[in-house]
């Protein structure tokens, strides 16, 4: 067997040793040819070419594995060796071997198929027929054609490589990158260059950068990245790892990329390949620098104040921001209601604001609001990167009243009062006088006691709520008639006196008592319209919480309602009789309310609420007759009694002396327009043209005399604050000069002289060189100038005024006819307030008393044909005529919330026919509803300021 | 066998077939008879918009508001005015029973509605009034509401508008205190008007409007409904000196004397929607004067024969020809005999009564009287008997001002002369609750019977009419009176 093998070695060393170098040289062609491959494959990025460059790699590596596949087999198998030899080169003796090889096989296992010796005999023998140069000879045939494959890939791997080898490492970095990140760092670029522009609102300069040195960037910035690219054709980015950006050609042989920065990142150039990133060695740390919002401090937050206590709330606010502030707004919020309100627009990117306004409890949204409020001050910057940011300050929670607790308040002190008043009767209908004088001394020092109390409830405040109006005047009124009668008990103590200080005490209790049950009905009925609307929002809320996702907040809201109308309904009670009847109502309201709802009947809960709102939107009287009897009178069973009678009229008189006092003081100024407007039309075309453009130069006069004043103040107490009012009031005077009313511009023209000289005395009073000082220089400065130019205004009025009287005389002698009837109106009110359960206070008479005599006065004028003194008069006597009016209530008559509102909400478009009609309606309605509401002092002002905003 | 089957089946065929098209006329008859279960099983299972209208109806009187508004908002309803009116009056009850409670007497057969849950404690003096009133009116009209006796307490004018249709405005100007309607009295709770009214004998008059409307289908006119109503609201009850005074003879010629009477025909859709609560007053006292006088001359039975007439005249039929078949003469006769004995008899008003306008001192005793009051609430009550003996002294016959008057008196221990105030009844014209109720304090035993079921029967919020004139802290000790006391003290003080 050592013999047989031994031979076959031989033929296979013979074939082995011939062919062995050239199989060599091809395995290792085919490895390099794969590895190449598998390179210039795998730099495709993509999870396809990772497939195809193993797909190489594997191929080029096959023929070294079949190679030693083959050598190993060979070395196990002779029949191989003899395939791969003997066979080819002499095929019949290659299968004679193969047959000796077999025979040789089987004897040595089977002894009795025969001799094993002679079988390997025949076996060597024949494989000693074969002839070896013939089999060299293939050998060699067979190396020569490797050799040439191998030189063929290796020309191939040659040609691959030579146009650009790095592209085989960059291949190989691809391949082994890992999460799309080659593992080795290749430098891109070149001479890199970087800068930095910050966003434009900063307003700071471009910057360069020390390259891949740690910096800070405002967040906005962008980044400039430039180089020349060491290759050509790579895909280079700027990329935070994340986000990437493209660097693009200059043009000029560099590539550029542009970065924003937007947070803090870490930069770094890379190629990109497919999916794959091959980053640079270097890195760019970057920390941004971050817009913060405002910070806004609000002087007193956090806090809760009781706007009972505190009906004026100031509010003075700081903002700061790192840029720009572009918006500060005061903030009120309650329950669902939000009202955001301007306060200051800073200019030229402000990084600092303050200022201060005061909040006052009737201001609209706290007025209406009956949850807490929260008040804070917000800032906006002016970010235009991230977007603008609101900083918000602390929170100032302002707790408003409950509903109807002022006028609780209110009710409570006058009934105190009414009470003395009553004790004071009391004392004076059973006193037995021994001695009328000591008796009257002791009788003044009771009646100074409730004087005393009156007047103390006179000028109260309950959170900004007063007595005002015409109860305060029928209160006076009644003061003044027990202290008349006191007087006269002083001057000549008689039993008869004393009856008429009773009488006198009798009248003023029922007059107040009279004026303090219609004070409970008008605090009543506005109230209930305010709780009408929270029972509204508290139907809406129900519905709301029907919603699971609202239903937690809803229902906190609709506890929060409820409670208000609780306690609403509480302070009604006090008021009076109405106040009784609806107060209780309310109180079972909410009751209705709770009920269905705690058993989780939602809709039940809704309708009572709804029911709730509509009867308080209807505040009447539960039980009502014409008769007034207040017993029942149809289905009663009884028949209906005869009324009872009013114990006193005295609030309805004052009631009716009030309108009758504003018909005549509308009438009279209806009559001072009309003499202007004869006046004027008396007035030639061309001289009214020619005094038209001197008043057109006079104003703009007039505003380049103020222009360089302030235009608003925050604190009311600074020269700022005066040289700013005189400002407006200048404005208001060219306005006028403008409109041809040189009666109102020489007004305005007094006032804004008024403003300025206080300015300038603020101005003197505050430290040279201060913002103050100056702004009093340039009061000083403008009060000159106005100063000259009001004469002029004033000498025009009377050129105007007399030339325009001579024209005018017919139309004159009318207007003194109907004055001397307004005067004789006037002095019949004064006596009939004189003569009725509510006398006017003697103050207000006398006021009434002058007014007619300055209508006479200007009766007499306007009948000699004096038109300008004639209105002079007039316009005195419309000042008297508004000043002897009680000052009307803002609480009471009908409440501007009349109805259920809705009109107001709607944001419809007036149809074109109606426009005009209702443009001129509410232009009427505005003007008289401010004129009326005025205080009389203001309410021409306030007027002529509304016609100005109307027109 | 099989032919009686088949005629049978061919009957229920055609017996359902008329059937259908008469269920909402059916449902319809037996609501306005108040068979209400009846009705029920009538429309029961028909789902059509023909018998939605009457099961609208039926939710009404059963007090079932949301039923009534859902079966009422049928998009597929025909859309006439009797279906907007209907919705808007379920609509309104809806809203205005939400949230109340109820409180029913099965015994007795009376359920009454709380809009006021405070009302609660004049529930066992309801179901009292309601059920002798019930008993009374069965007897004497010959027809019994069935059970129960649907009562709604509502709160207001507002709330008694909602439930009935009645325009508030009207219901203000008449004062209009209670309604029947929907099978159901609508009465406004006393604690509406601070001096009460009378409330128990308004309860019997409405349960006499559901009862003529039951008996005659909803078919009286109103001068029947009122004069009938009118004459029995006192009838459940003992008669008391002041029933009849002024007599509506009396009220009823001053106002044909004056003008202001209308024809007995010309009363309009109701009572309360007269212009002024003067021409109602003069209303109810021509009918009710007219209705004695009938009831005189033909007997008491002659009532329920005249409702019954009245329920079966044809559909075009004509009360005066029912009136005519009982008594034997028409309408127009009687109203002439009427209107002739009243001439025969010219009966005069009390001279301390006027209709529609204040006696001349009567602003002179408003201002004693309140002074009165003012010093009362101040403790002097020396100070208020001068001012009360002025106010007394002009109009003697007021009951407030005696009132008044004899707490100043009792405040500085005067009790004789308080309790001679108010001890004799026909010192005064109008009682009121108080007056009852000090008269019952003061006069004990020789007090007027059931003087103190009159006294909360007109002013049962009045504390000191709840509360029996005791001392303040004290309660009643029977439970009924002493839950009403409870209730009186617990609603806000005066002004």
């Amino acid at each position: 067997m050592q013999h047989r093998l031994g031979t076959i070695e031989r033929l296979a060393t013979l074939w082995h040793d011939e062919t062995r170098p050239a199989t060599r040289w091809a395995c290792i062609a085919a490895a390099a040819a794969g590895v190449v491959g598998a390179a210039l494959l795998g730099r495709a990025g993509a999870p396809w070419s990772r497939a195809a460059a193993l797909f190489a790699l594997v191929l080029g590596l096959a023929p070294v594995v079949i190679r030693m596949m083959v050598a190993r087999r060979r070395a196990r198998d002779p029949r191989a060796v003899m395939r791969a030899t003997l066979l080819r080169t002499e095929p019949e003796l290659g299968r004679a071997a193969l047959r000796a090889m077999a025979l040789t096989e089987e004897t040595t296992a089977d002894p009795a198929r025969g001799s094993s010796e002679l079988a390997r005999l025949h076996f060597a023998r024949v494989l000693g027929r074969a002839s070896l140069p013939t089999l060299s000879a293939r050998a060699a045939r067979a190396a020569w054609a490797l050799v040439v494959a191998s030189l063929a890939v290796a020309a191939g791997i040659f040609a691959a490589v030579v146009r650009d080898p790095f592209r085989v490492v960059e291949g190989v970095d691809v391949l082994a990158a890992r999460d799309g990140v080659a593992p080795v760092p290749v430098p891109w670029l070149e001479g890199v260059r970087m800068s930095v522009e910050p966003p434009a609102y900063l307003h700071l300069d471009r910057r360069s950068l020390r390259p891949f040195f740690p910096t800070s960037l405002h967040v906005g910035t962008t980044l400039t990245v430039r180089g020349v690219p060491r290759h050509d054709g790579r895909q280079l980015v700027l990329t935070d790892g994340r986000d990437e950006v493209a660097f693009a050609d200059d043009g000029g042989g560099s590539a550029v990329a542009r970065w924003a920065v937007a947070g803090d990142a870490t930069l770094f150039v890379a190629a990109r390949f497919g999916e794959v990133l091959v980053p640079e060695p270097e890195r760019l740390e970057i920390h941004a620098i971050v817009d913060h919002a405002p910070v806004v401090r609000l002087d007193g937050a956090p806090s809760e104040r009781r706007l009972l206590d505190h009906p004026r709330v100031p509010v003075h606010w700081e903002a700061f921001d790192d840029h720009g502030i572009r918006e500060v707004a005061l903030v009120l919020r309650s329950g669902d209601r939000e009202v955001r309100r301007p306060l200051s627009t800073p200019q030229g990117s402000a990084v600092a604001d303050r200022g201060g306004i005061e909040l006052r409890a009737d201001d609209a949204f706290l007025d209406q609001s009956y949850l807490p409020v929260e008040v804070t001050v917000e800032a906006l910057d002016d970010d235009p990167v991230s977007g603008p940011k609101w900083g918000r300050s602390d929170t100032l929670i302002l707790l408003p009243p409950q509903i109807g607790e002022r006028e609780a308040m209110r009710f409570r002190a006058l009934r105190r009062a009414r009470d003395h008043l009553t004790d004071l009767l009391a004392d004076r209908l059973t006193a037995v006088v021994s001695d009328p004088t000591a008796h009257v001394t002791a009788e003044l020092a009771a009646q100074d006691e409730v004087d005393a109390l009156f007047v103390e409830v006179l000028d109260a405040s309950w959170g900004g709520l007063r007595l005002r109006g015409r109860l305060a005047a029928l209160v006076r009124g009644q003061l003044e008639q027990l202290a008349r009668a006191l007087k006269e008990a002083q001057r000549l103590p008689s039993p008869r006196a004393q009856e008429a200080r009773v009488a006198a005490t009798e009248n003023a209790l029922l007059a107040i008592d009279s004026g303090l049950g219609a004070l409970g009905t008008i605090d009543t009925r506005a109230t209930a319209l305010k709780l009408a609307d929270a029972a509204m929002e508290a139907a809406a809320v129900i519905t709301r919480g029907a919603d699971p996702a609202e239903r937690e907040r809803a229902d906190r809201l609709l506890f929060a309602h409820l409670d208000v109308l609780a306690a609403g309904g509480g302070f009604m009670t006090e008021l009076g009789t109405l106040g009784r009847d609806l107060g209780e109502l309310v109180e079972n309201g909410v009751r209705r309310i709770e009920r269905p709802f705690a058993a989780g009947d939602r809709y039940h809960a809704r309708l009572a609420a709804e029911d709730l709102a509509a009867r308080l939107r209807r505040p009447d009287p539960s039980f009502g007759s014409a008769g007034g009897s207040g017993h029942g009178g149809v289905e009663s069973g009884g028949m209906a009694q005869p009324g009872e009678g009013e114990p006193s009229e005295a609030a309805e008189q004052m009631a009716g002396l009030e309108d009758a006092l504003e018909q005549l003081r509308q009438e009279h100024a209806a009559q001072l327009d009309e003499v202007d407007q004869a006046l004027r039309d008396a007035l030639p075309a061309e001289d009214r043209q020619a005094l038209q453009e001197r008043l057109r130069d006079t104003a703009r006069r007039v505003r380049e005399a103020v222009e360089d004043l302030p235009q608003q103040a925050s604190d009311p107490a600074s020269a700022r604050a005066a040289a700013a009012e005189a400002r407006s009031q200048a404005e208001a005077m060219a306005d006028a000069l403008e409109k041809g009313n040189l009666g109102r511009a020489i007004e305005q023209g007094q006032r804004a002289m008024s403003s300025l000289d206080q300015a300038e005395r603020r101005g003197r009073e505050a430290p040279a060189g201060s913002s103050e000082h100056e702004v009093g220089q340039a009061a000083a400065q403008a009060g000159g100038a106005l100063a000259e130019l009001m004469r002029e205004g004033q000498g025009a009025l009377e050129e105007m005024r007399d030339r325009a009287s001579k024209g005018a005389r017919g139309a004159l002698e009318k207007a003194a006819q109907r004055e001397r009837a307004l005067a004789e109106r006037a002095r019949e009110l004064g006596d009939a307030s004189a003569k009725s359960e509510a006398p006017l206070p003697r103050e207000m008479l006398d006021r009434l008393e002058d007014a007619a005599q300055k209508m006479d006065e200007a009766a007499r004028e306007l009948g000699q044909g004096e038109g300008a003194r004639a209105q002079s008069k007039q316009q005195e006597a419309q000042r008297l005529l508004e000043m002897s009016q009680p000052e009307r209530d803002g609480d009471g008559g009908k409440s501007r919330r009349d109805g259920d509102g809705k009109d107001f909400a709607r944001d419809a478009d007036v149809p074109p026919e109606a426009r005009d009609k209702r443009a001129e309606d509410f232009r009427r309605r505005v003007t008289e509803g401010l004129g009326k509401h005025a205080p009389p002092h203001l309410r021409e002002a306030i007027r002529r300021y509304t016609e100005g905003l109307l027109r | 066998m099989r032919a009686p089957l088949i005629a049978l089946a061919a009957l229920l065929a055609s017996g359902m077939a008329m059937a259908l098209p008469f269920k909402a006329q059916r449902a319809r008859l037996a609501i306005l008879d108040l068979a209400l279960d009846d009705a029920a099983s009538i429309i029961e299972g028909d789902d059509s918009p023909e018998v939605a209208l009457e099961r609208g109806r039926l939710g009404l009187y059963l007090g079932d508001c949301d039923a009534a508004q859902r079966a009422l908002e049928r998009p597929d309803l025909h859309d006439d005015d009797e279906l907007a009116a209907l919705t808007a009056v379920a609509k309104g009850c809806a809203r205005a029973t939400a949230g109340t409670i109820e409180l029913r007497d099965e015994t007795r057969g009376v359920m009454v509605r709380f809009q006021d849950d405070e009302d609660r404690a004049l529930f066992p003096m309801i179901v009292e009034v309601a059920a002798r009133a019930r008993d009374m009116l069965a007897r004497e009209l010959g027809v019994r509401l069935p059970d129960p006796v649907r009562i709604d307490l509502v709160r207001d004018q507002f709330s008694l508008a909602a439930h009935t249709g009645l325009p508030e405005k009207a219901a203000q100007t008449t004062g209009t205190v209670a309604v029947a309607k929907w099978g159901r009295v609508i009465m406004i709770s006393p604690r509406a008007s601070a001096h009460g009214y009378p409330w128990q004998d308004t309860l019997a008059h409405e349960l006499t409007h559901l009862v003529i409307s039951q008996a005659t289908r909803d078919r009286a006119p109103l001068w029947l409904q009122e004069g009938v109503a009118k004459r029995q609201e006192i009838r459940w009850r003992n008669v008391t000196p002041f029933d009849g005074v002024p007599s509506h003879d009396s009220v009823a010629w001053d106002g044909i004397q004056r003008g202001i009477a209308l024809p007995l025909t010309g009363l309009g859709r109701s009572i309360a929607m007269l212009p002024s609560p003067e021409q109602a007053t003069v209303a109810f006292a021509e009918v009710a004067s007219f209705i004695a006088y009938w009831v005189q001359q033909n007997g008491e039975a002659a009532l329920p024969k005249l409702l019954e007439a009245i329920r079966d005249m044809p559909a075009d039929g004509d009360v005066s020809q029912a009136l005519e078949k009982v008594s034997g003469a028409t309408l127009a006769t009687w109203d002439d005999r009427w209107r002739g004995h009243l001439g025969a008899l010219a009966p005069a008003l009390p001279a301390s009564v006027t209709i529609g306008f204040d006696p001349p001192q009567a602003r002179e005793v408003a201002r004693r009287a309140r002074l009165g009051e003012l010093l009362l609430g101040r403790g002097h009550h020396h100070g208020a008997a001068i001012e009360l003996s002025r106010a007394h002294a002009a109009l003697p016959s007021d009951a407030t001002v005696r009132c008044l008057f004899a707490d100043a008196l009792r405040g500085r221990g005067d009790e004789v002369d308080a309790a001679g105030l108010v001890d004799d009844p026909q010192a005064i014209v109008f009682p009121t609750g108080r007056w009852w109720s000090l008269h019952d304090f003061f006069t004990g035993r020789e007090a007027l019977p059931h003087a103190r079921m009159h006294a909360v029967g007109h002013a049962p919020y009045v504390p000191s009419v709840a509360c029996h004139e005791l001392p303040w802290g004290e309660y009643p000790h029977e439970p009924v009176a002493r839950a009403l006391c409870e209730a009186a003290l617990r609603l806000p003080p005066a002004w």
